[in-house]
Order: structure tokens, then sequence, then C-alpha cells
């Protein structure tokens, strides 16, 4: 918009939030209405920095290193190629081990390194013998895999758990020979004989990449269990200054009803109003039946898109929910603002939408990611194919997985 | 911009120096450590490996941040933009405490703690630093602007008793301030933050000070509104 001052309105905002001082633990308002414009292209990036670095200094001397303009986060190096190939391989198998009775599910095997999927599941005596320690830095021991050429390394733990199981990734530091027809776990055989379902992906641009009201929809989509909501009437009152957004833009509404929806507990059991537009209405209405039960092992990489590179390994659904495990590189297209980090949806092939939130999360080597994403709401038993959408700044990529369930 | 600091009272601090309790003084315009009457011969010192001289470290980092406008982001807008002025680097909770030496500290980092430490100097040298700052300035950039937008908008809050205003500031030569339902539309001078803020007038008597004029800094022509928002008046202040 002619006329309008970036800097300037970001500046007046920094002056707003310094004497207004009974939000100082909120999200920053400086940081949501920068990275608006950065998103539209209507504020210069070494500009922005700068004031944000201003004001950074200004909250420092006031509330010292918590300063609620400290935001702290770095992106990494965006990637430029696809992620590693990975022979992945469905296991479905349990095992006794002197920790406890491990399910493998699937094993997946890289240039760099190998890893098994599993829930390990033990009692009471086990934790008491000191095998499984208790505390935030915990988990289960390490356990040696050994594929078929004889070959071993230890596989380290990550991932989550509870009183009597733990459910994650065992992970070599070093690989091990990607065509072994076996593999053993403490001396315990699993043939790998099964393969993973046939996928496709490919990338597509996005229709609103760039729009004011595209980014809005972002904003307000919560990417993890803990949001709890963002600073949307400053980023509509900044994307309304600079000329993006008319404030009487009838889209308006509907982003409102939507973000006032998360940000009173709709994604937790809250109430969900009525009227809400789709994809929200489906994605935040409680409860539709039972989804169906299985895993499928996919072991599909997208091309680069927006920077970023995603591998998904398995889709698992059960009754109440569904989730991916996913690689992502870098590991940071997982966080930051909504300008920067990845979203996650997907459609089924019934026109079904799903919101995905980032769920039990690491950064593995070569700083890739890997983790979980948790999709809502259920999948429905009549699909036959879903599409995972990871989502960038302008580009999304697709991956269309038929739910072929054993 | 002669005389800018006319009006500006003296203001001062101690420091734990060697030991010792010394004093930095600031008047018209000029930030002297009185304990060191040879600064040259402390900077020599200190290049050959001597004990850093923390009135030295004080004097040099004011002068290292005297045209930074950093400075007028960072630094207090005034009563209702509380500042801890707590014992910096000493971890302490003397109010007298103002100053440790960060000789030591690397380059970037220690540069802006000691920025931080500058404006957290207990008493009125912040404000001093300030004015400092801002005297050879007019506006004309989105961060000056800011930084009247911001003393005047804190200025108002506490005159009407309302902190959170809805400012509409215009910099210029001419000066009002008018009231439009909840918006103030105020516009100013850059120099109001020397002429008028960092010498205290910024509210007298009940009124707003929009400008004011002195040849001594003993007497004032202040140009003033009263809270019904009428036409500005002029008000004779003798100190």
């Amino acid at each position: 918009m002619p006329g309008f001052d970036a800097e300037l309105h970001l500046r007046l905002l920094g002056e707003r939030a310094l004497l207004d001082r009974g939000a100082q633990h909120e999200a920053s308002p400086l940081r949501a209405a920068a990275d608006a414009l950065l998103a539209i292209g209507a504020a210069d990036r070494a500009v922005v920095d700068e004031v944000l670095a201003d004001y950074r200094l200004a909250s420092r001397l006031r509330e010292g290193e918590a300063a609620f303009f400290e935001d702290g986060f770095e992106p990494g190096a965006p990637a430029t190629e696809p992620l590693p190939a990975r022979r992945v391989v469905p296991c479905d198998v349990e095992l006794e081990l002197a920790i406890g009775t491990l399910r493998a599910r699937y094993v997946s095997f890289s240039e760099r390194s190998t890893t098994l999927d599993a829930l390990l599941r033990f009692d009471g005596a086990v934790r008491r013998r000191g095998l499984i320690t208790a505390g935030f830095h915990s988990g289960p021991p390490s356990l040696t895999l050994t594929d078929d050429r004889g070959t071993a390394a230890p596989a380290h733990f990550s991932g989550g758990g509870g009183e009597t199981y733990w459910e994650g990734r065992f992970m070599t530091l070093g690989p091990l020979a990607q065509d072994t027809r076996f593999i053993e776990v403490d001396g315990q055989r699993v043939d790998l004989v099964a393969g993973a379902v046939r996928t496709e992906s490919w990338i597509e641009p996005l229709p609103d990449a760039g729009s004011a009201i595209g980014y809005l929809w972002r904003v307000v989509a919560p990417h993890d269990d803990f949001f709890s909501g963002v600073r949307h009437e400053t980023v509509i009152e900044t994307l309304v200054a600079a000329g993006a957004l008319a404030p009487d833009d009838p889209a308006l509404a509907e982003v409102r009803a939507v973000a006032t929806a998360v940000q009173e507990g709709a994604m937790h059991g809250g109430p969900v109003p009525r009227g809400l537009p789709e994809p929200w209405k489906t994605v935040l209405r409680p409860g539709r039946g039972r989804g169906p039960e299985g895993m499928l092992v996919v072991g599909a990489a997208t091309p680069v898109f927006d920077g970023t590179a995603v591998g998904v390994a398995a889709l698992e659904s059960e009754k109440a929910s569904w989730r991916i495990d996913v690689d992502v590189a870098p590991a940071s297209a997982m966080f930051g603002s909504a300008a920067g980090r990845l979203a996650w949806w997907a459609i089924d092939d019934r026109g079904g939408h799903y919101l995905g939130q980032m769920g039990n999360w690491g950064t593995e080597q070569d700083e890739i990611g890997r983790g979980e994403v948790h999709f809502r709401p259920v999948l429905d038993k009549r699909a036959t194919s879903v599409d995972i959408h990871p989502t960038g700044r302008t580009q999304r990529a697709v991956i269309r997985i038929p739910l072929e369930w054993p | 911009m002669s005389d800018w600091w006319l009006g500006l009272e003296p203001a001062q601090t101690t420091v734990d120096c060697g030991g010792a309790r010394h004093t930095l003084r600031w008047e018209r315009g000029t930030l002297t450590a009185l304990d060191h009457p040879d600064v040259e011969g402390e900077r020599a010192l200190a290049a050959l490996g001597g004990e850093p001289c923390v009135c030295v470290e004080v004097l040099d980092a004011w002068a290292r941040y005297a045209a930074d406008e950093r400075v007028l982001v960072a630094a207090s807008r005034g009563p209702a933009d509380h500042v801890p002025r707590e014992a910096w680097g000493s971890g302490g909770d003397d109010e007298e405490h103002g100053w440790v030496s960060y000789g030591s500290m690397p380059d970037e980092e220690g540069a802006d703690v000691q920025l931080l430490g500058l404006l957290a100097l207990p008493g009125a040298l912040p404000d001093r630093l300030v004015a400092t700052v801002a005297a050879p300035r007019s506006g004309g950039t989105a961060k000056l602007h800011a930084a009247l937008h911001g003393r005047v908008a804190a200025a108002l809050g506490v005159w009407l008793g309302e902190p959170g205003a809805e400012l509409s500031l215009t910099v210029g030569d001419a000066v009002a301030l008018t009231r439009d339902g909840a918006v103030i539309h105020a516009q100013l001078p850059f120099s109001w933050i020397v002429s008028v803020w960092a010498r205290g007038l910024a509210t007298v008597a009940g009124r707003f000070c929009l400008a004011a004029e002195t040849a001594d800094g003993r007497t004032y022509e202040l140009l003033t509104v009263k809270p019904d928002f009428g036409a500005p008046e002029r008000v004779r202040l003798q100190l």
C-alpha cells in the first residue's frame, strides 16, 4: 500500500508492547506483526531484524534474560535435495527381551543408520531392577541390532512413554546392510519379507501463496498440542494497515471465528460454534465414529519444496486417532513462526479433511528432525487413500498413501 | 545545537572502582569521573596490563553510546516505564551500586551489556544519555518517530490516568494536542524529547506541556494544554 511504512508500524507496535507490561508473558505482538509483513512481502528482512533486535534489547533491560521479545529461533539451512532413500520394512512381531516385551513395528534402513520402530512394554519388576530408569532423561537401555552379514550396532532409544511402556525408535549411529534379509534384536531374529505400500509424491504450488488471507489461515492453525492461540488481531491489524486486507473482508469473520474457537479450547473438547467454514467444521467437530486399525509402512520421500524435504516412514491408525512417522529436513521446519514452519493437512479420497499437529519430536544427526504428526479427526474407514500435505510458504508436497489395510 | 543541556540538572552516580567508592557526574553535557583527574593516564595504565579502571570504563561506554540511537529505543520512557535500577553485574540489590567492570567480556556480548548497564544506572544519568543522543537529531526516521511516540504516549498515560490511551502522533515543527473520542492527536517536534521530556516538564501543574523555552535554565515559558484539551495556554515557570 503506498505510504505504508512497515518499519514505523512495527516500531509503534514495539512501543505499545513495552508500555503494556501486563501482557509481558504472552507471545510477542511485534514478532507476529513482523512475520505477517515478511510473509506478504511488505517488509524488508534486514529492517525487520533490526527492529526486533532493538526491542529485544529494550525488553532485556526491563525483564532480564526472560524477556518476552526473545524467541531465540534460528532456522536451519534449507534442504537442497530429497531425504536419502530408505528401505522400510514392516515387522509386526513381538519379542520377549530381558527388559520387557518388544513389539517391533517396522525397520527403516538408510545409508547412515538403521531404525527399529517399536513399542516396549515392561512391568514394575523391571523398573525396580533398574533396567528402566525414571526421570526426564531416561528410557530403556540400548538394544543391539545385527544384520545378516553379522554387522552389529547399538541402537539408542528416542521417544516417549509412561509407567509401563516406551514407544519410539531405536536408532543406530551407523548403517547396517540395507538389503539384509533379517535383523537380530538382542540376538532374536526378525525376518524382513514384507514390503512398503506403493506411494506417489509430488509438489504443488499453493493457490493462495503470499496472500494475506492465506497467511492468516496458517497463523490460526494449531501446530502442536500446546498451542493456545495467537495474536490474530495483531496480525489482522497489520495486514489491514499494509493494505493487504480490507478491514471489512468477509473472510475475516471466518478467521476470527476459528481463532476464537481454538483459543477457547475447541481442540481439547471445548465448544465448537456453529457455522464454522470447512475444513474447520470437520476438523474441530468432536468424535466421528471409529477409525480403521492398522499400520501401513510407507517409505515415501518428497521432492524438495520451499527448502524442505520430507519423508514418511509409516502411517498408523487406531480407533480414536491416526498419525504418521516422519523425517523432516531441516529439522527447524517443524518450529518457528507460522510464516516459516510446515503446516500439516491431509485429504482423503472421500473429500475428508484432517489437520496435523506435531507429536513426539527429536532432532537426529545431520539436522534431520524425526517424529510424529498426529491428525484429527479420526481416519474415515471408507477412505481408500489419503493425501498427506506438508505445506510450506508457497508450495506443498503431496504424498498419496493407498489405505490397503493388512 | 549549543547549550542543549540548558535546564538539565546535574546528575551523578557512584561506582566501586578499585575497592573505593568513586563518583561520576554529568553536568552541562559532559560526564566526568570526579576521582580521576588524569583519565588518559588511567587508560595508558590499563593498556599496559594494569587493572581496568571502572570509572574510565563507564566514561568510555558513555562516549561509545552517546550517538547510538538504540539508547532511545531501550531507555525508559518515563515514570510509567519502569526499568530496574539494580546493581548490574554485581548481583546485588544495592541501589547505590551502579557499575562493575565488564572489561573482560567478549566484545559483542560485553557491548550490549555495557549499554544495558548505562541505562540501568541509578538516578538521572540514563535520562541524560537519552538527551545526549537526541539533542543533535531532528527526527525524520521511523526509529526517531517511535522514540518520540513512546515518550509522549507514556506521559499522556500518566497525565490522563489512561495508561493505554491511543495516540496518533505527527512529527513536525508546529505543536498541537487534541482529542477525538478515544484517540489523542499530537503534533510535536522531535526536540520535545530534550526541551520538555528530559527536563521533567512533560506535565506541569496538571497540564501537558507542548513546548518549553528558557534562556537560563531557571525561567521557562511553557505552552501547555489542560485536560479538557482546550486551546494551548502559555505558562511561566520560575525554578
